[in-house]
């Protein structure tokens, strides 16, 4: 029967296993040989093969390994949380060939495992891990005593289910019910298996904290960093210091004016930058940033430039921040009322696409094409993040109700 | 890069290799090279080498190995890739027990271009087998107890309903 094909559509009857296949499986260099090439969906089914699959794909080695350049490290997803007040999040695949449907969520399991149940919000999407925080919600009834909330800061893959509930830094001592720490998630797979979170506290000079998967610890920066000297034009309260964007060892924080804070997780550089944010001059930027994330391994900006004609830009930035000038070919799109979800850079990158909020619903919109695809329906008026032309006032940095999914085995 | 030699190979020198069954080959010495192990030995050996026994390897399985190390023994220029690519594709496209048999081969004689289409091949070959399909192929025991696979497969099953 050499060389023969089956007929696809005849599944296998039980095959009678071969001792070399047998012996090939045994082999734990072999097997993982196979099973690094395997896609994720597969991965994850075949945990439940036996024990000894399930630690091999389990093991955080493992997933270093998995990690190649070839890797796409590209979102497959979206978790949107469109309504902050509810547990609710919904998810939406950005797998083109697949339905979309919104699926029942794994989140469940961060709210249930707990004994008293948690309103969970994401902060931040990196590399596949969220940063996501709950909020104890509090007794009912008559013995509310106490008006203090516990805050719990979880790291959580979603691929795999798995969580870790951080301990609380030092800095939440002084943490009052409502919250000014400010958490972000640091995690690059391939450059460890381990991944950083940042506590930020303004003091006013900013303090930061830095927890380690690795130690399973806090430590206090010695430095504070004088954010007033970095930026004298600018408070510090311009600035979203929430869930940063993780790119290139540092972590980002945009301003509404232009100007970007980067913090370098490098320990023996441990320092914060002001990053002026490319093109031309911040005044032009500063009312039409529109996007600032992270996607395959690269930076994104993107912004209106209103001269000569109305074009929306998108930019790659370089490692050093610079811009390649041929890059930001405009896009005519600024008659559409839009707020920019994501840029999702694909391997190829002629394949990337924005994904945009629009009136009525979310659609993917080709940045070589052109062309527009609708992925979900959203009904307008449940969502007060998604006010169109919000005036050029206040830097417009999209919608904000949406999470990357990107497909992982790391641990959390 | 260079598209230079395609033509024949500059050595025709000939070694001599056994199979576990006691077969002898007469192989070019460059494409038995492509095997670490045999390249090792010969060095180790020098020119005294008579034969090169090779226990853990049949007879039908080096047949097969030698095949595929015939037509990788010369770099392939640019214009050959995609007709290199077709034949590595069917090469690989064997009967299941041969196949094993060759990636096992494989990994003795420290192939590593094979040994990665072979493992590919199988990835690909079972990628959208259920746990059920993949005790039955490897011939593995299913050590979970009913309730631990079903807490395995209901964490893991969210993403892909």
């Amino acid at each position: 029967m050499a060389s023969t094909k089956r007929p696809k559509s005849c599944p296998n009857p039980i095959e009678t296993p071969s001792l070399s296949a047998q012996e090939v499986a045994e082999n734990d260099d072999l097997l993982i040989e196979i099973l690094v090439r395997l896609p994720l969906k597969s991965l994850i089914t075949f945990k439940s093969v036996s024990i000894r699959w399930l630690s091999l794909i389990s093991d955080p080695h493992f997933c270093r390994r998995r990690l190649n350049p070839l890797h796409n490290r590209a979102a497959s997803g979206l978790f949107l949380s469109r309504f902050f007040n509810s547990d609710e999040i919904s998810f939406i695949s950005l797998n083109q060939n697949r339905m979309n449907n919104h699926f029942r969520l794994p989140f469940t399991i961060l709210s249930s495992v707990r004994k008293r149940p948690e309103s969970i919000k994401v902060l931040q999407s990196c590399n596949g891990l969220l940063l996501c925080s709950g909020i104890v919600k509090p007794c009912k009834g008559p013995i509310n005593r106490t008006r203090i909330r516990t805050r719990n800061r979880y790291v959580y893959n979603p691929t795999t289910n798995h969580y870790t509930k951080l301990p609380q830094p030092s800095h939440a001592l002084c943490e009052s019910g409502c919250s000014d720490l400010h958490f972000s998630l640091a995690f690059d797979p391939s450059k460890s298996n381990h991944y950083k979170v940042v506590c930020v506290r303004l003091v006013p000079e900013m303090e930061v904290e830095i927890y380690s998967s690795e130690t399973g610890l806090w430590r206090l920066c010695k430095r504070r960093f004088f954010t007033r000297r970095l930026c004298p034009k600018f408070p510090i309260s311009d600035f979203n210091l929430h869930g940063g964007v993780f790119w290139n060892g540092a972590l980002h924080w945009i301003g509404t004016r232009g100007y970007a804070l980067y913090f370098n997780l490098d320990e023996d550089d441990e320092r914060l930058r002001r990053l002026p944010l490319p093109c031309s001059t911040p005044e032009v930027w500063s009312h039409s940033v529109r996007y600032f994330g992270e996607s395959g391994g690269h930076l994104h900006l993107a912004g209106i430039n209103d001269s000569p004609s109305t074009q929306l830009n998108v930019y790659e930035l370089e490692r050093d921040y610079s811009v390649d000038p041929r890059d930001g070919d405009g896009f005519d799109l600024a008659d559409l009322s839009f707020k920019i979800v994501c840029v999702v850079r694909c391997e190829v990158e002629e394949e990337s696409y924005l994904v945009m909020r629009i009136t009525g619903g979310i659609v993917i919109y080709g940045l070589t094409t052109q062309t527009f695809k609708k992925l979900c329906d959203i009904d307008d008026d449940e969502d007060d993040d998604f006010v169109v032309d919000a005036g050029d006032e206040i830097i417009d940095l999209g919608w904000s109700r949406a999470y990357q999914y990107i497909e992982s085995l790391a641990c959390a | 890069m260079a598209s230079s030699t395609s033509g024949s190979s500059s050595s025709s020198k000939v070694v001599k290799i056994r199979s576990s069954d006691n077969e002898n080959f007469e192989v070019e010495e460059a494409a038995a090279a492509r095997s670490e192990t045999i390249k090792k030995l010969l060095e180790d050996v020098g020119d005294d080498a008579d034969v090169i026994p090779l226990p853990n390897v049949d007879a039908k399985t080096l047949v097969k190995v030698m095949e595929w190390c015939k037509k990788h023994m010369d770099d392939v220029d640019e214009l050959n890739k995609e007709e290199m690519k077709t034949w590595d594709a069917e090469f690989v496209d064997m009967d299941q027990s041969c196949l094993y048999n060759v990636l096992l081969a494989a990994n003795f004689l420290n192939i590593k271009e094979l040994l990665d289409q072979l493992t590919q091949k199988v990835a690909d070959m079972i990628k959208g087998k259920s746990p059920e399909e993949i005790r039955a192929t490897f011939n593995i025991k299913n050590d979970f107890t009913p309730e631990e696979e079903a807490e395995i497969r209901k964490q893991n099953a969210w993403a892909f309903e």
